[in-house]
């Protein structure tokens, strides 16, 4: 079989970008082994945990199992594409300040769900933010800081 | 774990697509949200040499209600339905459905008619669309007909759509609103789910439909017939012993998730809080 190569065009954290991929090709291995975006984590490979969450066109999405060719002609934001140590985003200044981590293995995709709440519904009730991150797994915190610190930010 | 190499093919026309599948026989599968499909392949499970992405056809996407009857495009994510006014007006119990399925990451892939055409024998769609008495339209390079949604599922995994046919759209007729979905969910899939649709007019049947009692939706039609022959309120009690006797003719197993007995159990409790639901919808009165 010969290689069934695909060219997509992106954009990837706010820039322009292209890729040559393989039909087959996971979006979470092009993600990090094409542009090194290791703030992407595979763990359960089967869209439960969440650690793997990307936003595709403001929506979080399993990059664990979806094709690195259904994101040709999206927008496609990572953690990398989140603030930067100088200036951060809201959702991890308020991670920060209510202990919302610890190991910080699935913090990525906690604070890109919670983005794509916040954007889709900017005043979240505590019974929206629990529906929308139930998905997201966390094995340090027990999620109550988790879900202080997605409060603090309902209305915001 | 990666799937094993196929071809990915991006057709943008229904045509194209259907070309595709009848030339490519049975080894190509359509692709929709991939959120079942690419699970199976990454464990190997099964293989294809091609995938037909559908996704990008706009018409199968589409939601549109026209003179009360739904039209849902097989192509519809989850997220897409859940946010519809159309559907919440029209089938507000498959809205409230469809925005709790899984996670928010399965909904903003996941297609209704992918979930559909997958038959995993957890899944809650097609119990409730069989209460709705929805039709689901097909079609191939032969053409179109229309399959009831009761019937569309078979076993596990297994439907009534041919390796060439196209899930096109789901129908849902009038009368969507007095209905209920009610399940327990054991991890993130059901152990039990049960739908009800119980019209206002007294003249028209209800349908009871469960779930995951066995690798298909059933009917409970003992139950069915007893609201269909109660005129008025409903009396909790009678509708229990109906409930549990349409129960007690399936033979279900004892599996990992659950002993029958505890299923069974489950079952006639979450189909009673179903009716109830779907009841108060109607505005029939249930009396404990």
């Amino acid at each position: 079989m010969t290689l069934d190569m695909h060219t997509i065009t992106f954009t990837l954290n706010n820039e322009p970008a292209e890729a040559r991929v393989e039909g087959h090709i996971l979006l979470i291995d092009m993600l990090r082994e094409t542009f090194a975006l290791h703030g992407v984590k595979r763990s359960c490979d089967m869209e439960v945990c969440g650690a793997c969450t990307v936003l595709v066109d403001d929506r979080p999405v399993s990059s664990c199992t979806m094709l690195a060719v259904d994101v040709d002609g999206a927008s496609v934001l990572t953690i990398e594409g989140v603030g930067d140590p100088e200036n951060l985003d809201p959702v991890q200044e308020a991670f920060i300040r209510h202990g919302a981590l610890q190991c910080g293995f699935c913090t990525p995709g906690f604070i890109l769900a919670t983005k794509a709440l916040l954007k889709a519904k900017p005043n979240p009730s505590q019974e929206e933010i629990s529906h929308h991150l139930n998905g997201n797994l966390c094995r340090c915190t027990g999620y109550k800081k988790i879900k202080e610190a997605v409060e603090s930010l309902a209305g915001a | 774990m990666l799937p094993k190499p196929f071809r990915y093919l991006r057709p943008e026309t229904l045509d194209a697509a259907l070309a595709e599948l009848a030339e490519r026989g049975d080894g190509a599968a359509p692709y929709a949200g991939g959120t079942e499909l690419l699970l199976l392949l990454k464990m190997r499970l099964t293989e294809y040499d091609f995938l037909v992405d559908l996704k990008r056809i706009p018409k199968l996407r589409e939601i549109a209600l026209r003179e009360g009857t739904l039209f849902i495009g097989a192509m519809a994510t989850h997220a897409a339905i859940a946010a519809n006014s159309d559907v919440g007006q029209a089938a507000p119990a498959l809205a409230k459905l469809c925005g709790s399925i899984a996670n928010p990451r399965v909904r903003s892939s996941g297609t209704l008619g992918g979930n559909l055409c997958f038959a995993e024998p957890t899944a809650d769609p097609p119990t409730l669309l069989a209460a709705l008495n929805a039709k689901l339209h097909l079609v191939s390079a032969q053409g179109r007909r229309t399959v009831a949604a009761d019937q569309f599922v078979t076993g596990a995994l297994e439907t009534e759509r041919a390796e060439d046919e196209i899930l096109l759209q789901i129908e849902i007729p009038p009368g969507g609103q007095a209905a209920a979905y009610e399940r327990l969910l054991n991890g993130h899939r059901s152990l039990v789910g049960a739908a009800a649709s119980i019209p206002t007019e007294l003249n028209s049947r209800p349908r009871i439909w469960l779930g995951c009692l066995a690798e298909r939706p059933v009917a409970l039609t003992a139950t069915e017939d007893h609201i269909f022959a109660s005129t008025g309120t409903l009396d909790g009690g009678s509708l229990k012993q109906a409930v549990d006797s349409d129960i007690a003719k399936f033979d279900v197993a004892d599996d990992e998730h659950a002993s029958a007995d505890y299923r069974c159990h489950v079952a006639s409790v979450v189909t009673l809080r179903t009716i109830t639901a779907a009841a108060r919808a109607s505005g029939r009165e249930l009396t404990p």
